[in-house]
């Protein structure tokens, strides 16, 4: 909808999402690609709108009477004639543009009229297609989203716990399409991070097979205390492969060996991941 | 989860003739009772569960009288934490109810059921009674020879090496508590056992009805810490509990040994000595002087149980 509402030059609030579930519509969001993938596609087919628009606009500049009402409606009835000159007189589809919810003619941006007075024809837009390959399966043949991530830890080496001080992330996403929604992307990958390094393990039972750590207690997903701080630097330099140069986010953030990196930073030993404290208590020669 | 009856006692009478048949389950909280009858890791499974939190007089209360603190048996963890009384005078088990799992938990978990629980191990918790243990009457402990990691460093007890998870177990002990049943008074300290499936010296129609903590003597301080993997809804990898500065010290280790481990050695190796790091350092290594060699993965508790002795006792200075 943000992108719809820029490419047509109206506020987003102008906008209407309609997902109608009798026809089995399925926004397909591209997996790890999704923003990228709907955003490119939702930018072509407002596109083709725009186009309509501004070919409808001319038209019924051309021939007021034609441009009345949509089907169904009730344009033209008991409507006075337009007194002032319709701006677009003369004009061609090429020459007009949308901006500040009006046509207005590209030339001359001050002349203008609202959309609802330049268009009043009922038009459709539809658009299908494959979105532009993603960057990262371009196997290194595109440039693909630069990440950067710090880890700073404290180790106690007494008792081996592992605690995360903060993360810190600059991310460069081509174009940020929607600050919240990437900051959580963010935050859930550096849970991810955290869980992996520090304390979720599947343990098994080597004689039966049979797992141990079945629940929530023996699994251990990071708890909400547990979460540490993540600052982020956002850059957009526009070189991605979706509209606007975004190229998303995903995760590519997670990683499984930041932590474990900054632990060998702080205590000159590596641990297997995930470095609970019997393995931090044992790389360092107290278990 | 299979069917079964509730009723809400009306009287403490009334528990006890219910519990006798030995079909019968006692409920408070439910925090442990309903996660073990929801993963069926039993033989059995009871046909009722009668409910203490409604028998009249309440087991729902805080009081000092008589020289000592009572708790109901029934008084929730989150009340406890939160009774400055308590966090005053007995800190250590203010600090011990406080770290029990998570809000929600403690809102609903009781001081009780707390020392009542189950053992926490991987095998006798498996659902559907997959590791039929010597816990439950079975004739291997599964743990012995599987992985032992987080068992008992002390060695095992009727041949089970699963340890007591606890919290406010330590707390208690190391705060010279006993625990008030319906039929008798025991010494914190002597009421915890391996009785199959139980961790506690409770017959099949006995339970708890109060905690009694006689005030602490004159500058006594006492403590409690946890090491957990979360900082939030975990048991412990270790746990201690310490109170020291009048009268003889008592430290309390548990999540190391099938029942709460009352360190006497480290006791004796702080008493009458100045709370310092070098003294505390020795307890802590005093603490763990008879800890077995087996399991070997279970082996990196040791360092922690002394740091936690150590840690618990400058705590309190």
């Amino acid at each position: 909808m943000m992108v719809i509402a820029e490419e047509l030059g109206l506020e987003y609030e102008n906008i209407q999402l309609h997902l109608d579930h009798h026809y089995g519509y399925r926004p397909f969001g591209g997996g790890s690609d999704g923003s990228t993938a709907s955003s490119w596609a939702i930018k072509e087919c407002a596109n083709i709108l725009k186009q309509k628009i501004l070919q409808a606009a001319i038209e019924e500049a051309e021939n007021p009477s034609s441009g009345g009402g949509g089907f169904g409606g009730f344009g033209g009835f008991g409507r006075k004639q337009e007194t002032a000159p319709n701006p677009f007189k003369g004009l061609k589809p090429e020459d007009l543009d949308m901006a500040d919810g009006k046509v207005i003619v590209k030339a001359d941006p001050e002349k203008g009229l609202p959309l609802g007075q330049a268009v009043q024809a009922n038009l459709f837009a539809t658009f299908s297609g494959r979105p532009p390959q993603a960057l990262w399966a371009q196997q290194g043949r595109a440039l693909d989203t630069m990440n950067t991530a710090t880890c700073e830890v404290a180790v106690d080496t007494e008792t081996g716990e592992v605690e995360i001080i903060r993360f810190g992330v600059v991310t460069d996403t081509g174009k940020v399409m929607r600050q919240t929604s990437l900051e959580g992307q963010i935050h859930q990958v550096m849970d991810f991070t955290t869980g992996c390094q520090l304390l979720e393990e599947f343990i098994f039972d080597q004689k039966t097979g049979l797992r141990l750590s079945t629940n929530m207690f023996e699994y251990k997903k990071v708890s909400m205390l547990d979460m540490p701080r993540v600052d982020i630097q956002l850059l957009e330099t526009q070189v991605g492969n979706a509209c606007y140069g975004s190229n998303g986010i995903s995760h590519s953030l997670a990683n499984t060996h930041l932590v474990i990196m900054a632990i060998h930073n702080a205590t000159g030993v590596w641990v297997e991941s995930p470095a609970t404290p019997d393995k931090v208590l044992k790389a360092l020669g107290k278990a | 989860m299979k069917a079964f009856n509730h009723v809400n006692a009306k009287s403490l009478a009334e528990v006890q003739t219910a519990l006798a048949d030995g079909k019968t389950n006692l409920i408070a909280g439910g925090t442990d009772l309903l996660g073990t009858l929801k993963d069926n890791i039993l033989r059995t499974y009871p046909e009722t569960v009668i409910n203490i939190k409604t028998v009249e007089p309440s087991l729902d209360y805080i009081r000092e009288e008589g020289g000592m603190l009572k708790i109901g048996a029934a008084t929730r963890l989150a009340d406890i934490a939160a009774d400055s009384k308590i966090q005053a005078t007995y800190t250590a088990l203010s600090q011990a109810a406080s770290r029990v799992a998570a809000p929600h938990v403690r809102d609903m978990g009781t001081l009780g059921g707390n020392i009542a629980q189950l053992h926490r191990c991987w095998y006798f918790r498996k659902p559907e009674n997959r590791f039929d243990c010597i816990r439950k009457g079975g004739g291997t402990c599964f743990a012995m020879t599987g992985d032992n990691r987080y068992h008992s460093i002390f060695g095992a007890e009727n041949g089970c090496i699963a340890v007591h998870p606890s919290d406010t177990a330590p707390a208690l002990i190391a705060l010279n508590a006993k625990v008030v049943t319906n039929k008798r008074t025991v010494e914190a300290e002597n009421f915890f056992e391996v009785n199959k499936p139980k961790s506690t010296v409770l017959a099949s129609d006995e339970f708890i009805r109060e905690i009694q903590i006689p005030a602490p003597p004159a500058g006594a301080k006492s403590a409690f810490i946890k090491l957990a993997f979360r900082k939030s809804i975990d048991f412990p990898i270790v746990n201690c509990a310490v109170m020291v500065g009048g009268g003889s010290p008592r430290i309390c280790l548990n999540a190391v040994a099938p029942k709460p481990y009352r360190a006497v050695k480290a006791e004796a190796a702080i008493a009458g000595k100045p709370v310092n790091e070098a003294n505390a350092a020795a307890a802590g290594e005093a603490a763990v002087a008879d800890a077995s060699s087996f399991p070997e993965a279970a082996q990196f508790k040791k360092q922690i149980a002394k740091t936690l002795v150590k840690r618990a006792l400058l705590a309190t200075v």
